[in-house]
């Protein structure tokens, strides 16, 4: 081979390892994404791990590592590679510490949040559904699991707004399923619309009285949006409606009246006579 | 020179091909995006139309479609806020509850002032059975001056919210129904004078049996007193017992022979995690006829429905019922019955209109000793059922149903084994005047055709009845 063989070879060479390195990174890139961004409004800000914060937009991945944060006002939906859904209510901080999912629920997979301030909602996917452990919402006072496919998790800081009114700890919300949060001293069980709580590392959780003023949604409208009420945008009646006013089919209501009142004697005429009566019943 | 013309040349010609290749760029790209903007505009004409459909899908009842069609969309137009709330109808309407909060969600955090969708999302949450919150949201939509016929249904979503609150766990509702009517067939008895029947030894032969008045079909007018309540206790979220009675008066005019008190109680346990309802208990009754009791009833039932979404609910119930009856000439008649059936519910798209269907398959098993002339029964039978608003206060109901009845014994009278077929109608018209009063006109038809003629009859009953809920 000459020297310009030798040098095309080369070339050859360095192609095909960069192609395989590139393939590579972008591989492990790919594994990587926990989720992409379906819906953002107002201030909301991912960090990575080696990046600045920047405001993230509509279709932006969410990395394994990555941390988002909400402003007031502000809210995020993050769709995930499992088909979960993530919503991230206002005012508020949540690390993706671990994904990672290859379309198989193999016992490999997983999903690992931190939630260090403010609350979302989770609606899970793939993950956590037959291998438990693998879904798992660490705060700074316990550790959630779920049993279930959706919850809402709220922190409340020394310095958060909620904490003039609210202990601080960790509230958890079950919508659908169940969650276990576990503290240091044990864990408990949180079922649908049950609220548990967590308030330090070092103690029992315990589950309390609902409040919906720490997992406020949406906020109500001005005075003003009295004129958006009208005959036209607002659906009077729904299929849900029926559902809500129906009662459970009846057994008896199954049935026809069933009401025979052959019970009075036959008499029974034999050449123009009467003879003993014959009681025919029911 | 000739080395300069030769530059020349050359660098004209490369000029020229320059030109060229950045017109053919230029052209190439405004061809591009011209071709951007062709399809951009076929693409936004298409979305367009798939929003169009999916909001037409879901007008006509359709939600699971319409949300096939605008869920592979959601990633792309999600915060848009008629794509948002469009999908949150779809959702909601086809049992997807929690897609469907976080659609509206979406709106709501766009536009806080779309009273619609937090309307809808309330619903959502009632669905999921996140009542506080469902309280919440349909309590500020009442305050943004809604239309009077939602207003009427958020007013009835708050009754029931205030009924389940859990901080009240024992809830008590009651009727009263007074009734007067007019039945064609008080007895539901044939209306032939005669029949023939065989006649054992010593008179042996067919013959002539004469119907004693009162196994002759006679019309009457009724007045009727109904009463009734159930006792529901919460022990948690999931569990609860129920107990309850129902009392039916019947007084005729004039065939006072046919008086009857129908009293019924029932009492168990429900289990009930808002897609699946599981019930089973006890039931006890005692029914008077023309004032001296007739019979005793004790059984047990049970009945699991099942909600596939809020327009979709299928039921399968199961009961065994001891029939006694109280009278020595009577007793030959005591039976057990089987029934196991199952029944389905759908909901139409305007939210109010209902349709029901159920299939049933039973037995009557005599347990006398020397049994029921007729032996024992086996039966099956169809039900089909609607109701339908008419005005804004007032539901149209019809139930029909067949059954079909076939006795084991050959009865020795009529040289026949029984059987027979009953058909019946009931048309009514439910006008809730106001919140807790019900005025109902009715009109109910049965007909039995029975291979035997003295169980042949036809009764037709008119009624008017008052109902009172408490």
């Amino acid at each position: 081979m000459n020297n310009s063989g030798m040098k095309n070879l080369g070339i050859f060479l360095r192609c095909i390892t960069a192609a395989i390195m590139l393939a590579g990174a972008c591989s492990s890139a790919y594994a990587a994404v926990a989720g992409k961004v379906q819906f953002a409004i107002g201030t909301v800000q991912l960090s990575s791990e080696a990046g600045k914060p920047h405001q993230i937009q509509k279709g932006d991945a969410v990395n394994e590592g990555d941390t988002l944060s909400t402003g007031a006002y502000s809210s995020a939906q993050i769709k995930m590679q499992d088909g979960g859904f993530i919503a991230l209510r206002p005012d508020s901080r949540l690390k993706f510490d671990k994904f990672s999912f290859n379309g198989q629920q193999d016992g490999s997979e997983s999903s690992y949040f931190s939630l260090i301030k403010g609350g979302f909602r989770a609606i899970t996917g793939l993950i956590g559904q037959l291998h438990k452990p693998a879904y798992r919402i660490k705060t700074p006072t316990a550790t959630l699991g779920i049993r279930g496919t959706d919850h809402e998790t709220y922190v409340v800081t020394a310095n958060s707004p909620l904490a003039a009114t609210v202990p601080a700890g960790t509230y958890n919300k079950v919508n659908v399923g169940e969650i276990s949060i576990t503290t240091e001293k044990g864990s408990i069980s949180v079922l649908p619309n049950q609220m548990g709580y967590a308030g330090a590392a070092d103690q029992l959780p315990q589950i309390l009285p609902l409040n919906l003023n720490i997992f406020t949604v949406i906020a109500a409208p001005p005075a003003h949006a009295k004129a958006v009420a009208t005959e036209e945008n607002l659906r009077a009646v729904a299929v849900v409606d029926y559902a809500m006013q129906i009662r459970p089919l009846q057994l008896d209501n199954s049935l026809p009246p069933d009401r025979n009142f052959i019970l009075f004697p036959i008499s029974v005429s034999v050449s123009g006579i009467l003879t003993t009566p014959v009681v025919f019943t029911f | 020179m000739q080395v300069t013309k030769l530059v020349l040349w050359v660098c004209s010609g490369l000029l020229f091909t320059l030109n060229l290749a950045y017109a053919q760029e230029v052209d190439e790209a405004g061809s591009a995006a011209a071709q951007r903007q062709k399809s951009a505009g076929k693409q936004g004409a298409l979305y367009a139309k798939q929003l169009g459909d999916a909001e037409a899908l879901v007008k006509n009842g359709k939600s699971a479609e319409a949300y096939a069609l605008l869920e592979p969309l959601d990633f792309e137009h999600a915060g848009e806020e008629r794509f948002d709330y469009l999908l949150g109808l779809a959702a909601l309407d086809s049992g997807r509850s929690d897609k469907a909060t976080l659609a509206f969600e979406r709106v709501l955090a766009v536009n806080p002032k779309n009273t619609a969708a937090r309307l809808e999302i309330a619903r959502a949450y009632y669905q999921l059975g996140d009542l506080l919150r469902a309280k919440t949201e349909f309590e500020i939509t009442l305050r943004q001056n809604p239309p009077e016929a939602a207003r009427v249904t958020i007013q009835k979503y708050l009754d029931a919210i205030a009924a389940k609150d859990p901080a009240k766990s024992t809830h008590i509702s009651a009727y009263l129904e007074a009734r007067i009517g007019r039945d064609s067939n008080v007895n539901h008895a044939t209306d032939k004078t005669q029949t023939s029947i065989s006649v054992p030894p010593p008179y042996s032969g067919i013959h002539t049996a004469i119907l004693d008045p009162s196994n002759i079909q006679t019309a009457d007018n009724y007045v009727g007193v109904d009463a009734g309540g159930v006792v529901v206790h919460q022990l948690n979220t999931l569990w609860g017992i129920y107990a309850g009675v129902d009392l039916q008066q019947l007084g005729y005019f004039s065939q006072t022979n046919f008086n009857a008190l129908d009293m019924n109680g029932r009492t168990g346990v429900i289990f009930d995690t808002g897609v699946n309802r599981f019930r089973t208990g006890l039931m006890v009754g005692e029914y008077t006829l023309g004032n001296a009791r007739n019979r005793g009833t004790l059984g047990l039932n049970a009945e699991w429905g099942h909600k596939f979404s809020p327009s979709n609910q299928v039921n399968v119930f199961a009961q065994y019922q001891q029939y006694r009856f109280a009278q020595a000439v009577m007793e030959l008649n005591n039976f057990d019955q089987q029934v196991l059936g199952a029944g389905l519910n759908h909901v139409l798209a305007d939210g109010k209109t209902s349709l029901s269907a159920s299939v049933y398959t039973g037995s009557e098993k005599d347990v006398a000793q020397g049994g029921r002339l007729d032996g024992a029964k086996k039966f099956n039978g169809l039900r089909v059922g609607t109701a339908a608003p008419y005005g804004d206060s007032a539901m149209l109901l019809a139930n029909a149903g067949v059954q079909l009845g076939d006795y084991s014994k050959f009865n020795t009278y009529f040289q026949n084994k029984r059987s027979e077929t009953i058909y019946d109608l009931t048309l009514g018209l439910n006008w809730n005047f106001s919140k807790l009063w019900t005025l109902r006109p009715q009109l109910a038809y049965t007909q039995s055709n029975s291979n035997i003629e003295l169980y042949k009859f036809t009764r037709t009953d008119v009624s008017l009845a008052l109902r009172r809920d408490f």
